[in-house]
């Protein structure tokens, strides 16, 4: 690797996949304290729970593994009688972050996103292609943080042995 | 060390501190840091550095950039390249380099007898000559005698490619005068800003002027604009670089050969703007007489970058041949040098020739022409003959030429901009742009470089504010000397007799001949002229000739050269390595692949993996030493049938899918009825696409009321789930069902065999699974080995099966707890090659085999999965209007072949008695079974079914094989087995 | 590559995407004729112009959706309506 970066791949998370009515949403996700982004393809934060705003009806919610048992409580997945529904997903992705200096070269080359600032703002969070794959790009101090299906996560660690 | 003779001791743009060794044909050559190849080889005197394609004629370096026609190399040791042009070849240490097209050496080359039989060799010489029998026959031995360089053989280890995207307000191609304007302009505005250039430093072609800017060498201005755009971060600025391709949306693939970064050696850019300025500049063109291909013969701008750059001059004694009066700077650098000129030949009337002739103490012979170069190697004189036909002889060793310039409308013309044919310029110009794009400077026709400089600025303003930038004026740089760009066309000298070698393309060895040859054989396009006679193909793409074809065509059919049109401007603009496209996909990430948390255990077993399916990385199977594929295959097939083996079933395609109307979706989706369907219990569907033919299998288990788990085939997931949120988004907007992928989200381990049950019951498990309480096709969740899982009892090898779905988490501690819970029953560990063995003994369809976008359920002999009530169920429709026409399918079918033990390749086809006719079926599998302990296959069969029990004849190559026609299982028809 | 307009995420490189081919006219219903059926599953338009067709953000968002777009050109118009 020639580049002034450091990529890591991280432990498990938890994260679940959300999709519903808005307001169905927001009431389901209110006891975490945690609001709806207002912005499309943005996070919002409460305490160590991120949660992104990923397509139309579409939120995947992120926190440390954790909290996993707790969440799954509070969000009752596989509930399918109100207008929401909540999939457990912490084993889909495989989470890795890339920082240092030049972190930015580094999207450059993986993906197709425009990360310029005003086009992919602080808490910008959003699906794009990773590697010729879908990922998810959200940033981070310092530099991003990835998430891919991981099944793909040995070829993505290839790719950074490479660059 | 001594100096060259024909380097001069002082100027240029040399470092002349920094000598480079390098070695051409086999010698050792020295040359300075910022030299090319080309020019470092007419220091040393090598004007001979290549032979011609076709008729292998001597020839020497002509241009001086990327529209150089002749002087192709190939690169050797670390740097192996092939076709390079030796104008575009940084000189560099340890830089190895071969003329092409000459063996066994451009001084002494057996093949050059060819120029001696060209009547033999016409346009369209190919087309004719070798069309009978076929064209292979002759390919080889053409390709070896007429073949550029060769391709590099190995792979060079140290040559790390990088692609990227780039995204920004400008990016301006081109950092000539104009160019670098328009980029300073725009960097001072804010925008984000790219400059590309494909010369080593910027300038254009300041830096093969002795223009003064300002008071001071043109190169100071370059310098300060240069810094300028360095000192702001928002500008990208690449030298030796080139644009050469403009692509939908504004983006530019740019290819950076020489990156600022050691560990980077070349680098591919996509870079995307809001606006793109082309200031390509323009490309000289060379001028049709006889011989003009002789070294020595070189563009009027070549000669000039060569002597004012490179401090090389290409000869003692010039002679400058030019219908226009742009040569004439030329004429005046040399008589700054010293250099003696000859004369000037110019073929317009005395009358045009202007202000431009001043102050030259040399012979200008105006309205006269050059008709023939003489010598062979190395031109020795010309003749020259008046508008009477008078003759003069001239002797040279350098012939400078301008035929006019070409503004350079390549990317534009790619950008899908349409061009104009402007008479007074007798080129083409850009006329209507089709994407966000301007051009400026002598691309967009201006060839004063006084006005184009005004006009740069003033169209880079406006292109900015349209943006939204503040623009502020700049000052209008002071240019020294300027003239009037005047130009009196000259397509081919006159009096030329057939036979004379007037080359219009000098790399593909096309001459005048060939293009009247074509025209008189009724190609009159352009497109057909280039095809017909290669004009204009190859690694130059015909820069410095194409228009001279245009022209000759216009003048032979009475048409204007706009009349007659321009060829196609494809990308490439130059030839770039395919690894800078490529990228860092290369090695082992050249193509996506995935894991399962048990791939590296399959791997640690010696498992022998390949790709099977949905860039899943899969055991095929696991041979222990010394056992051949067939054998290990064989074991693990007979583990399954008779006692127990374990597969990695992770990849197989798993959705989650819920919501208010999931149940009448998953009806809508499968051709069998599903709503009666009970919790806890999954059914076996086929999805067809709306042409009623197979797009998918596989189980559906009911977790709850609107609640399913849909298990896909692995390779078909992806596609299902774009089927099914089609149907959602686009047709049905207004149902509620929600879809998660949850492929990854679960593991299975799949445990098979009559002893499965016995494996589980070691593993130890909260849930009853005895047939009674959890019979073939239940779902259960529960613990099994201490971890949470859910069961599903299916079967795709018609054994008893139990699937442990267990989290990624968990998947490695299950994979070990059942090896060792099954070890004392012998449980064996089975690749995909085993389960292919045991589908097919039962009849089992595959995706990809059995089923290849042309079948339906019928033709498998599944009519009964098309539900009598489910009219509506996508694809049915189509499927009843095809049986409704009575034609005969093809049917599934099993055979026994009379193959003696030996496998039939797949696809193999069924003949009516074998004969080399049109096939009636052909084998869609074909293994060795363990059960029946023979050959067996499946296939598709033209009225299968009522052929059961008759012989038909695969073809395998040669070999016509018997086979019996079966129904298409054998064994457990009745599936006791699979349910027990 | 183009760059396609997500209704949901804005302008994006072409390589996020899946072309599903022009718009179809909505499924008709199953008491069509057989030719009627056949033809509308068989004839697709195909104008040297504009078209109106499906894409997929496949690694984006996931929406399926449709612009209109010049096949000559590439040119992406504002939808009717």
């Amino acid at each position: 690797m020639g580049y002034q970066i450091s990529t890591e791949r991280q432990a498990l998370q938890a994260t679940f996949d959300i999709k519903g009515v808005k307001a169905a949403v927001a009431r389901k996700l209110s006891p975490l304290g945690l609001a709806l982004p207002s912005d499309r393809n943005t996070t919002s934060r409460s305490n160590d729970i991120t949660l992104c705003w990923i397509g139309k009806s579409h939120w995947l919610l992120v926190a440390p593994a954790e909290m996993e048992t707790q969440l799954k409580a509070s969000l009752v997945p596989d509930d399918t009688t109100h207008d929401c529904r909540v999939v457990l997903v912490s084993d889909v992705f495989t989470f890795f972050s890339i920082t240092g200096p030049q972190a930015n070269d580094i999207m450059a080359i993986a993906s197709p996103l425009d990360t310029r600032p005003k086009k992919f703002p602080e808490n910008g969070s959003t699906f794009s292609e990773l590697f010729g794959i879908r990922g998810l790009i959200l940033r981070q101090p310092n530099g991003f943080t990835i998430a891919i299906e991981q099944s793909y996560a040995d070829m993505v660690a290839a790719y950074f042995r490479k660059i | 060390m001594t100096s060259s003779p024909l380097r001069f001791q002082t100027g240029g743009h040399i470092n002349r501190d920094k000598p480079i060794e390098f070695e051409f044909n086999g010698k050792i050559y020295t040359g300075f840091d910022g030299d090319t190849l080309a020019s470092a080889l007419l220091a040393n005197g090598i004007f001979l550095t290549a032979r011609s394609f076709k008729y292998h004629r001597p020839r020497g370096v002509m241009g001086a950039g990327v529209e150089e026609p002749s002087c192709l190399v190939e690169l050797l040791g670390v740097h192996a390249a092939g076709n390079h042009a030796a104008t575009k070849v940084e000189l560099r240490t340890g830089l190895r380099a071969k003329s092409v097209n000459c063996w066994p050496s451009p001084n002494f080359d057996l093949l050059s007898i060819n120029q001696f039989f060209s009547r033999l060799l016409p346009a369209g010489f190919y087309y004719k000559t070798f069309m009978w029998p076929n064209w292979h026959l002759f390919e080889t031995s053409i390709r070896r005698a007429a073949g550029l360089a060769a391709a590099p053989d190995e792979r060079i280890p140290d040559h790390r490619y990088e692609t990227r995207w780039w995204y920004g307000d400008v990016i301006v191609v081109g950092a000539g005068p104009c160019g670098l304007l328009a980029a300073m302009m725009a960097s001072r505005s804010g925008a984000r800003v790219m400059i590309v250039d494909d010369h080593r430093e910027a300038g254009g072609h300041l830096r093969a002027s002795r223009m003064i800017i300002n008071g001071n060498p043109a190169l100071d201005w370059v310098a300060a604009i240069v810094e300028e755009l360095d000192a702001n971060p928002e500008v990208t600025r690449l030298q030796d670089a080139i644009a050469w391709g403009y692509r939908e949306s504004n983006q530019l693939m740019i290819t950076e050969r020489n990156p600022l970064e050691d560990h980077v050696f070349q680098r591919g850019w996509k870079a995307r703007a809001n606006r793109v300025i082309l200031a390509t500049g323009a490309i000289e063109r060379n001028l049709i007489f006889a011989n003009n291909d002789r070294p020595g013969v070189m563009l009027a701008s070549a000669v000039q970058r060569y002597a004012n750059e490179y401090a090389v001059m290409p000869g003692r004694r010039a002679v400058i041949f030019t219908n226009n009066s742009s040569a004439y700077e030329l004429a005046h650098d040399l008589r700054s040098l010293g250099i003696d000129v000859a004369g000037i030949v110019d073929s317009r009337p005395s009358s045009a020739i202007g202000v431009e002739q001043q102050g030259l103490d040399m012979p200008l012979f105006a309205e006269h022409q050059v008709m023939t170069a003489h010598g062979g190697k190395k031109v020795q004189a010309v003749t020259i003959r008046d508008k009477n036909g008078v003759t003069t002889r001239l002797n040279c060793d350098l012939l400078a030429l301008s035929g006019g310039w070409n503004p350079a409308v390549h990317l534009f013309s790619q950008s899908r901009g349409t061009l104009a044919y402007d008479a007074d310029l007798a080129s083409f110009v850009p006329d209507k742009p089709s994407q966000q794009v301007i051009c400026v400077g002598a691309a967009a026709g201006q060839m004063n470089l006084a006005f184009a400089i005004v006009e740069t600025a003033a169209l880079t303003s406006s292109c900015l504010q349209n943006q939204g930038f503040t623009v502020a004026a700049v000052a209008t740089p002071e240019l020294s000397t300027i003239t009037d760009y005047n130009i009196h066309p000259l397509w081919k000298v006159d009096g030329l007799r057939p036979g004379d070698k007037a080359f219009i393309d000098i790399q593909n060895d096309v001459t005048l001949d060939d293009i009247g040859l074509a025209m008189r054989e009724g190609f009159d396009t352009v497109e057909h002229v280039k095809r017909y006679t290669t004009a204009g193909m190859g690694i130059d793409q015909g820069k410095i000739g194409n228009v001279n074809v245009i022209g000759n065509m216009a003048e032979a059919s009475n048409k204007t050269p706009g009349e007659i049109g321009t060829t196609t401007f494809r990308s490439p603009f130059t030839p770039v390595d395919f690894g800078s496209i490529a990228g860092q996909r290369s090695g082992e990430v050249v193509l996506p692949f995935r894991h399962t948390p048990i791939t590296k255990w399959n791997k640690a077993q010696g498992a022998v993996m390949y790709e099977a399916g949905a860039r899943w990385q899969r055991p095929g199977y696991f041979p222990v030493a010394g056992e051949t594929m067939q054998n290990a295959i064989n074991r693990e097939a007979e583990a399954v049938r008779y006692g127990v083996g374990v597969y990695d079933g992770s990849p197989l395609g798993k959705f989650d899918i819920s919501g208010r109307d999931a149940a009448a979706f998953i009806d809508l989706l499968y051709t069998n009825d599903f709503s009666d369907l009970e919790i806890g219990m999954g059914r076996y569907g086929i999805m067809l696409s709306e042409d009623g033919m197979i797009l998918d299998d596989g189980v559906t288990f009911k977790l709850a009321e609107n609640h399913y788990f849909m298990s896909t085939s692995t390779g078909y997931a992806d596609l299902v789930f774009r089927h099914m949120e089609y149907i959602l988004q686009v047709e049905r907007p207004s149902w509620q069902v929600w879809i998660t992928p949850i492929t990854s989200q679960w593991c299975n381990a799949t445990i098979c065999g009559p002893k499965a049950r016995d494996v589980l019951v070691a593993l130890g498990t909260s849930v009853d699974i005895s047939a009674e309480a959890f019979p073939f096709m239940a779902l259960r969740e529960g613990i099994v080995a201490d971890m949470p899982a859910r069961i599903c009892r299916v079967s795709f090898t018609g054994e008893v099966s139990f699937e442990i779905n267990v989290w990624p988490r968990h998947a490695e501690a299950m994979w070990h707890r059942i090896m060792e819970a099954g070890a004392p029953l012998g449980i064996l560990p089975i690749g995909s090659e085993t389960s292919h063995v045991l589908r097919v003994e039962k009849g089992f369809l595959s995706l990809g085999h059995e089923v290849d976008g042309t079948v339906d359920p019928f033709d498998l002999g599944m009519g009964w999965i098309m539900s009598r009530t489910k009219m509506h169920a996508i694809g049915r429709r189509s499927v009843d209007i095809r049986r409704e026409s009575g034609k005969p399918r093809r049917e599934l079918i099993g055979l026994l072949p009379d193959s003696n033990g030996e496998l039939i390749p797949e696809g193999a086809p069924i003949t009516p008695n074998g004969d080399r006719v049109a096939s009636e079926g052909f084998v869609s599998a074909c293994v060795w079974s363990v059960v029946k302990q023979r050959v067996i296959a499946l296939g598709l069969l033209l009225n299968g079914r009522a052929r059961i029990g008759q012989t038909v004849f695969i073809r395998d190559r040669e070999k016509t094989i018997k086979a019996i026609v079966t129904k298409p299982c054998f064994h457990d028809p009745q599936g006791h087995r699979l349910r027990g | 590559m183009l760059t396609l307009p997500c209704p949901f995420c804005g302008e994006r490189d072409e390589t996020e995407f899946v072309n599903g081919g022009p718009t179809k006219p909505p499924r008709p219903d199953i008491t069509v004729t057989n030719s009627e059926w056949i033809d509308w599953l068989t004839v697709p338009i195909n104008p040297i112009g504009y078209v109106e067709e499906k894409w997929w953000h496949a690694k984006g968002c996931g929406a399926w959706f449709t612009i209109k777009r010049h096949t000559v050109t590439h040119d992406i118009a504002k939808l009717d309506g």
